[in-house]
């Protein structure tokens, strides 16, 4: 069943037409799917914009939770190793990733090693997979992360079930990254500047109202969904 | 003239006694003394004529496989023009002058004095005047420098602090002055023999500004006061990228052949640590790994640690690659530090105080002396396994230049100085152009005629 999941994503993701800034959720019984599109329109390079979305200090400024990020490895196939600080606990992520960089085209994909260190603890299973196109009129990314979130329990008490932690995780993972996005349409200038940006941005309000909405259906419905897209900048 | 030395606990005895022995004042004008090191060789050795070789350097692939790894693109360069110690500052002068819109400076020290002054009235006068004067300066080198800064705050330049080591200068007519000098006198009296910082600037026109314009506003909108806009900044970033892309003077227009025609091409690299940038040290790696005959390359320290990139250098080195090392000896003091020390000796001599001269003049000795030793073990370390040239200065070597095969060259800020990558921030040029990589083969072979080769001790049995 996952890996039909996975295939039939990969798919689509493949085929995908670039669509405007924005992003889509499904939140079910079988997991999530959580895509993201940004579009470039300035005079950002596609390496800038691979740099911003690898380069781990950019991510630590951007993410106060990301403890440490680390790559071992080649450029095109390696390990990286995420530590997260939530209230409290530590959670150490590994995932294994491959690239592909070319003139025009980037992509990474990463797997999550459930059976190693934390992973398992928190997921069944996880993977992530982005792609950046550069064309002359823009750089245009689509970022599909899906996976299946277990339940978090403390002392054998369920306290959150797998779909609304699955909202909780996929909160966090949409304020990163659209503050990745404010970073990378000011040029890779500031992560300072990047957040504050986020924070006044409709997509922050949006994020905070999709948590909420999602949270609350998710108590009574077992499928949830949400597309949201930014206004055309001029 | 070359000196041979061991660099041991013998060898500094031997120099100490040596340098006693010797008037060390730094340059006449400043300090009024004149130290006279006989046998200096001031005249350009004649080198045999380069060919224009089609190196790797020089194909499309390879530069769009640069591409991939760094945020800045290479750029046509209009005019390119190196400056010596002391003869960049007119120039600086003029860029001022030329100045319509904005003036920005990155800078590790700024110091107002009789030296500077007439810069410094140029930039109050500018700023005064209206244009958009900004200076980033190194937070702890801003508190030498205190009144200065306040000076020019007063006329309108503003100021950042951070944790910056670069040396750029650029205006709003395109012009870029790069290199690793500071605003100080130690730098615009320099004639490279008078005993102050033996340095070089590199002038370049054209789309580099752009980038070092970039560069800047990250800087500074990282340090920024809260009320900062950066939208003007990043607007009129946008219009000199799409002058530069109309001018096909950028990017990916200039790869339409399989290798690049023999123009003048640079590319603007930097280290920006909070930001995960250490494009600096990437460079090197690619540009000492393709390189095959020689690598020159100097610092005011060497600190290759346990880093990836000295490891390549003494492989290559092993593997024939003649390999050139030029930095600082005992001579060479401990930079402005030893020049300031000179320049107080000088003045308490002729007043009533010179009681304290030889108290200075111990402590100059011991600070030369400490850091003679330091420089030894960095250079034991460069050299040990690896055929590795380390000359040592008579002066205060204080330039970044890193010279590759023919014809590629970068000069910067940065040392090779492993505990500071990833500290603090840093910029420079990598370029490829025939006459000034000829220019610069000829001021390093001089430079290391002027030199002492260092010589591991040798221990001696009891």
């Amino acid at each position: 069943m996952k890996k039909i999941f996975v295939t039939i994503s990969t798919l689509i993701f493949s085929s995908t037409l670039w669509a405007a800034t924005g992003y889509d959720i499904r939140i079910d019984d079988k997991g999530y799917d959580l895509r993201i599109e940004f579009e470039f329109k300035g005079f950002q390079t596609l390496h800038a914009v691979r740099n911003a979305l690898i380069k781990p200090e950019v991510i630590k400024n951007l993410s106060p939770k990301i403890k440490s990020l680390t790559m071992s490895g080649s450029p095109t196939d390696y390990q990286s190793l995420m530590v997260v600080k939530s209230l409290g606990v530590k959670t150490q992520l590994l995932s294994k990733c491959k690239e592909t960089i070319g003139e025009k085209e980037w992509t990474r994909s990463c797997k999550l090693q459930t059976d190693l260190l934390d992973g398992g603890k928190y997921m069944e299973w996880k993977t992530d997979q982005v792609k950046c196109i550069k064309s002359d009129q823009s750089v245009a990314c689509s970022l599909v992360i899906l996976g299946k979130t277990r339940p978090i329990k403390i002392l054998g008490v369920q306290i959150l079930n797998d779909r609304s932690f699955a909202v909780k995780a996929k909160v966090e993972a949409l304020k990163n990254f659209f503050k990745l996005y404010y970073f990378i349409l000011d040029y890779n200038i500031s992560t300072r500047l990047a957040s504050a940006d986020f924070d006044k941005s409709p997509v922050k309000s949006e994020i905070e109202n999709f948590d909420k909405e999602a949270t609350q259906k998710l108590k009574d419905e077992k499928t949830y969904q949400h597309s949201f897209r930014l206004p055309e900048m001029k | 003239m070359r000196f041979y030395f061991h660099y041991s606990f013998l060898s500094t005895a031997f120099l100490l006694l040596l340098a006693s022995g010797c008037s060390k004042g730094p340059g006449e004008k400043l300090f009024g003394k004149n130290f006279r090191m006989e046998g200096i060789t001031k005249e350009l050795p004649k080198l045999s004529a380069e060919k224009f070789i089609t190196s790797k350097m020089l194909g499309s692939d390879y530069q769009k496989s640069l591409d991939t790894l760094f945020d800045t693109e290479l750029v046509k360069v209009e005019t390119l023009h190196l400056y010596q110690n002391k003869d960049s500052y007119r120039p600086l002068l003029d860029m001022i002058r030329n100045t319509k819109k904005y003036f920005f400076m990155n800078v590790l020290s700024f110091t107002c004095d009789n030296v500077t002054e007439e810069m410094v009235g140029q930039l109050e006068l500018k700023a005064k005047s209206g244009m958009d004067i900004r200076l980033i300066v190194n937070t702890g080198f801003s508190y030498l420098s205190m009144p200065c800064l306040k000076r020019l705050r007063n006329s309108g330049v503003k100021i950042v602090k951070a944790r910056t080591h670069s040396s750029y200068f650029f205006n709003d007519q395109q012009e870029l002055m790069i290199g690793s000098q500071s605003v100080a006198r130690m730098f615009f009296l320099a004639d490279g023999f008078n005993s102050l910082d033996r340095d070089m600037m590199i002038y370049a026109t054209g789309p580099l500004a752009s980038d070092a314009y970039r560069d800047f506003i990250s800087i500074w909108s990282e340090h920024a006061e809260k009320d900062y806009d950066k939208r003007a900044d990043l607007n009129y970033y946008q219009e000199l990228m799409k002058n530069d892309y109309a001018k096909k003077n950028r990017g990916s227009s200039l790869y339409t052949k399989s290798a690049l025609t023999p123009d003048r091409y640079c590319r603007f690299i930097s280290e920006r640590p909070n930001l995960g940038v250490k494009d600096i040290q990437v460079l090197w790696k690619e540009l000492v790994n393709i390189n095959q005959k020689e690598l020159f390359f100097s610092g005011v320290m060497v600190d290759i640690g346990a880093g990836d990139l000295g490891h390549l250098i003494k492989a290559k080195s092993n593997q024939g690659m003649s390999v050139h090392y030029l930095g600082n000896s005992f001579q060479s003091g401990n930079g402005e530090l030893s020049m300031v020390i000179d320049e107080w000796m000088a003045n308490i001599r002729k007043g009533s105080f010179s009681f304290i001269a030889p108290a200075l003049e111990k402590f100059n000795q011991w600070d030369k002396t400490r850091l003679a030793l330091k420089n030894q073990k960095l250079y034991d370390a460069l050299k040990s396994n690896a055929s590795i040239s380390v000359w040592g200065y008579f002066n205060f070597i204080h330039y970044k230049v890193w010279l590759f095969d023919h014809p590629g060259f970068f000069i910067g800020s940065a040392n090779l100085d492993e505990a500071k990558f990833g500290e603090i921030s840093d910029a420079g040029i990598y370029c490829m152009d025939a006459g000034i990589h000829q220019e610069l083969k000829q001021m390093l072979e001089r430079d290391k005629m002027n030199s002492m080769l260092y010589q591991p001790a040798i221990e001696v049995k009891k």
